[in-house]
């Protein structure tokens, strides 16, 4: 199953125009990515440093200096405002279909989500207390943010998230062939043994396009994603139906998910370390060991944001999209150990993996382990 | 749902603080409108593509010989006028040059 681009009945309609504006955005972010922000680096030593050496007499030496060295570059401002309103125009080419077809949406929603030959279950807890951060934030700019919900039927965060998801993806040079679940996939079947999970659970399932593609990869597998935005998760159990994959979705949290010990032997994520809290993030991974089963494995997988291989200079120039792109937990995940969260949460051998990308440049980082086939760690 | 009726729903989504870049709140705006112009001016190429396209299965030709289609000498002396036209239009401001009148303001007042 293609996991990007894939046509499915809960997707907006577009008009001929929207696809041609959806495509603008596509070729600016690609210029601006493959073209201008390189450049970043030689504006910051020729023009920013300057500019602050002579202002104060010394180098920028804090975070915060040299953040602010950085904007006195003429050049680095304009690509600052460039790659911000291209994120606002992303949305807004994505959104215009959306807002237009919402009404289709919900009619959409409500048939497959109430069909009497439906393969999966979506369970929301309309009691979940979210956490603040992320449900205040628009992260990504996406508007109304992941916990947006106007409704029983809103299901515009997960159109949301999957249209402007793929854009943002294209934009960075991956193809439609690109897919987290799917290098996830290959790294798991790589390994000695293969993999054969029986039961798999995605936390962080955001639009339910990987959820879906482990349902339709491991047929003989029941296979549970968990969110906590609820129109999210009604976009994904819906999408699921149209692909006709059976996933049953659940509204939890990720540090406390309600689930009996020893419930799975495949667990995963995709792109959620650097969406959360250092503590939800810790929380999660006590969850992965208590619910893995005996010899279950676990993959987290995320972008390759590791602040300690950087110099100063390079964080700061990566650290743009904690204020520009509202990321909150950006510069949390990049400088801390994610890998030791899961040797805390009981992991003996964990191992840091570059997973090579299907249909981009590059690769993701990943963090995997194995819960011991004799542990009696399970709390 | 008109078409502006869907930007005033998409417009009342987003949340929080926009961050500005450039030293003028003005100079962003206009930068960011410039960018969005650019981004409607590649939906018009696109719908001129597909109307030469048309045209051209219409008369049983290809799109290519359809755009490389060289004006006759009157229609290009039409077209340049026109051109120059839209030059002057956008100019407005420049060739209708005046002396400034200062905005309200505290150092106006002394």
């Amino acid at each position: 199953m293609r996991v990007r681009d894939t046509r499915h009945d809960m997707l907006p309609k577009t008009t001929p125009d929207d696809v041609s504006r959806q495509q603008a955005v596509v070729a600016l972010r690609r210029v601006l990515n493959s073209k201008l922000y390189g450049r970043n680096s030689v504006y910051y030593e020729t023009e920013g440093a300057p500019q602050f050496a002579a202002a104060t007499g010394r180098a920028p030496q804090s975070f915060g200096e040299v953040e602010a060295a950085y904007f006195m570059s003429p050049h680095y401002r304009m690509w600052s405002a460039l790659n911000r309103s291209a994120q606002e125009m992303l949305w807004t080419a994505v959104g215009i279909p959306i807002v237009r077809s919402s009404e289709e949406m919900a009619a959409a929603y409500e048939r497959l989500s109430t069909a009497p030959d439906r393969l999966g279950a979506l369970h929301l807890n309309g009691d979940l207390v979210k956490e603040a951060t992320i449900d205040r934030v628009d992260v990504h700019l996406q508007p109304g943010g992941y916990t947006l919900d106007r409704g029983d039927h809103d299901v515009a965060a997960g159109a949301f998230y999957e249209t402007g998801g793929n854009m943002y993806s294209f934009g960075l040079g991956g193809g439609k062939g690109d897919s987290k679940s799917g290098c996830a996939i290959r790294w798991l079947e790589a390994r000695a043994g293969g993999v054969q999970p029986r039961r798999i659970l995605e936390i962080g399932c955001s639009a339910g396009a990987a959820t879906a593609h482990y349902a339709a990869h491991f047929p003989d597998a029941e296979v549970h994603g968990v969110d906590m935005g609820a129109g999210l998760l009604r976009y994904a159990h819906a999408r699921a139906e149209s692909l006709g994959v059976p996933v049953i979705f659940h509204q939890m949290d990720a540090g406390d998910l309600k689930f009996p010990d020893q419930s799975f032997d495949l667990i995963v994520s995709h792109n959620l370390l650097h969406e959360i809290s250092g503590n939800t993030r810790r929380a999660m991974m006590r969850e992965t060991f208590r619910l893995l089963a005996p010899g279950g494995l676990t993959l987290h997988q995320d972008v390759p944001l590791r602040l300690e291989t950087n110099s100063l200079v390079e964080a700061v120039g990566k650290a743009w999209d904690v204020r520009f792109n509202n990321e909150p937990y950006w510069l949390t995940y990049g400088a801390e150990n994610v890998a030791a969260d899961l040797t805390a949460a009981g992991f003996p051998d964990v191992k840091e993996v570059t997973l090579p990308k299907l249909d981009a440049p590059g690769g993701w980082y990943a963090i995997v382990a194995e819960k011991p086939a004799s542990s009696d760690h399970a709390s | 749902m008109t078409s502006a009726d869907v930007m005033a729903a998409l417009a009342a989504l987003p949340r929080g603080e926009r961050p500005y870049s450039l030293d003028s709140l003005e100079a962003e705006m206009a930068v960011s409108m410039s960018l969005a112009l650019a981004g409607e001016l590649c939906v018009a190429f696109d719908r001129i593509r597909r109307l030469e396209e048309a045209v051209a299965r219409l008369e049983g030709g290809e799109a290519e010989a359809f755009r490389a289609r060289q004006a006759d000498p009157e229609e290009a002396a039409i077209r340049q006028a026109e051109a120059e036209a839209m030059i002057a239009r956008v100019l407005r401001l420049v060739l209708d040059a005046r002396p400034a009148l200062p905005r309200p303001s505290l150092a106006a007042l002394g």
